[in-house]
């Protein structure tokens, strides 16, 4: 019985995913194509645990804030236009162009100061590891499922 | 986080219907307080208040125009404030200030109000329906892209909201935005602005419908923008939670242990 145990090599595959849709197909073909559930694990990665507790913005503001400034400033850039040469039109054009602009930048240079930068590098980090134990005739059918629905990268180890 | 099994949540962090997913989430007070400020019933819409939102917005409109303040607030722009002062109707002023004063500190209390409610609800972790199928709307929790949410409605106000599934705020916003395009005469302005010159278009225009577009536009691009990353947000949060729920009984490293054993027993044979 050892023996034929040894035999089959069996292997974990690691695989680093978003949060989609198409993680959810991925792991229901795996189990649709006989792997287990009790074989598959998915572990969430936090930026920062600390902050999850914290209450409060995790995100830089820079758009928000740059809509609100594009109309206040817009608003007031179409009434002076009544009164310049220009008119109406163009002066709330360009205000509403220049308020977008001021608010973005504005925004962008705060938070940067604040330190906050570090949020916008983990924004492009995986957010979740698939572990999937299988055998070593499936290998090749799990990376291919994992690769097709969205795997940024697939690593696989002898266990 | 874990989620206890009471038989009915004390907080819910969202629901999903066929008018949209309404949710809980943290929001800035002074960001929500602003866009009340900028057209009253906005920042309702954006706390996901959408009954007395939309309904703020008609009032708006109809008390702005019956006390005429946005022609009063070119007047007062362009520095002519006598001129304000006689195009403002007293009857209306005073009931329109108060209105909008209300609505203004009315969002920031609500949004603080809010985002202690989000807290609790997001410690509560109670599960998350993602996926509605009705009779006569089909609406699924979904990854958006913010982006086009904001370029659609920057494109024509409403069509945001339709791609984030807000349906009927979306019709409502479209329905509006063609009412203000054709009695501020902004296209024909515009036409005008290359084929009679400047003095000409500023003629055709009008200021009070004009006035209201800025905050219009600029309110749906946000509204769908924000709705859009929060859809994001619920997302990750719903899947989650499914995950932990189905995965939890992982054999995985329990299967690790019996097989170090294993190792350990060939070992000594």
């Amino acid at each position: 019985m050892r023996l034929k145990k040894t035999g089959v090599m069996r292997l974990l595959v690691v695989g680093l995913f978003n949060y989609s849709t198409e993680l959810e197909q991925a792991l229901r073909l795996l189990e649709s194509n006989g792997i287990d559930r009790s074989k598959m694990m998915a572990v969430p990665m936090e930026a920062d645990s600390n902050r999850q507790l914290i209450s409060g913005e995790s995100r830089e503001l820079s758009f928000d804030v740059g809509f609100a400034a594009a109309t206040a400033l817009g608003v007031v850039g179409i009434s002076i236009g009544f009164v310049l040469s220009w008119g109406p039109i163009l002066w709330g054009l360009i205000s509403t162009a220049s308020g977008f602009m001021a608010g973005y930048f504005i925004t962008r240079l705060i938070s940067a100061r604040k330190k906050n930068a570090h949020m916008g590098r983990h924004a492009c980090l995986p957010e979740l590891v698939i572990i999937v134990r299988c055998e070593e005739e499936s290998l090749e059918q799990v990376q291919m499922i994992m690769h097709h629905y969205g795997a940024w990268k697939l690593g696989i180890m002898e266990s | 986080m874990k989620s206890h099994s009471s038989p009915l949540p004390r907080r819910e962090k969202a629901i999903i219907s066929w008018l949209g997913i309404t949710q809980m989430q943290y929001r800035n007070p002074l960001l929500m307080l602003w866009w009340s400020a900028a057209f009253p019933g906005f920042g309702h819409i954006l706390l996901n208040q959408y009954w007395r939102g939309t309904l703020f917005t008609l009032f708006e409109v109809v008390l702005n125009s019956l006390a005429n303040i946005n022609g009063a607030m070119v007047h007062s722009f362009g520095g002519k404030a006598e001129l304000a002062k006689q195009l403002l109707n007293p009857h209306w002023i005073y009931g329109y200030l108060i209105f909008y004063l209300y609505t203004i500190w009315d969002t920031y209390k609500k949004t603080r109000e809010f985002n202690m409610h989000n807290e609790l609800a997001v410690l509560e972790n109670t599960r998350i329906k993602s996926f509605l199928l009705s009779s006569g709307e089909i609406n699924i929790l979904e990854r958006r892209n913010p982006a086009a949410a904001a370029f659609w409605s920057f494109m024509l106000p409403g069509l945001g909201q339709l791609y984030n599934n807000r349906v009927m705020l979306g019709i409502y916003a479209l329905l509006w935005w063609f009412f203000y395009c054709r009695f501020s005469h902004v296209f024909t302005a515009c036409y005008a602005l290359f084929e009679q010159g400047i003095v000409q278009s500023t003629r055709l225009l009008s200021a009070h419908w004009l006035l209201f577009m800025p905050s219009v536009l600029w309110g749906a691009v946000y509204h769908s923008y924000l709705m859009a990353v929060e859809h994001n947000s619920l997302f990750k949060y719903e899947q989650k939670q499914f995950l932990k729920e189905r995965y939890a009984g992982s054999e995985i490293f329990a299967l690790e242990e019996n097989r170090g054993d294993e190792i350990a027993g060939s070992g000594i044979v």
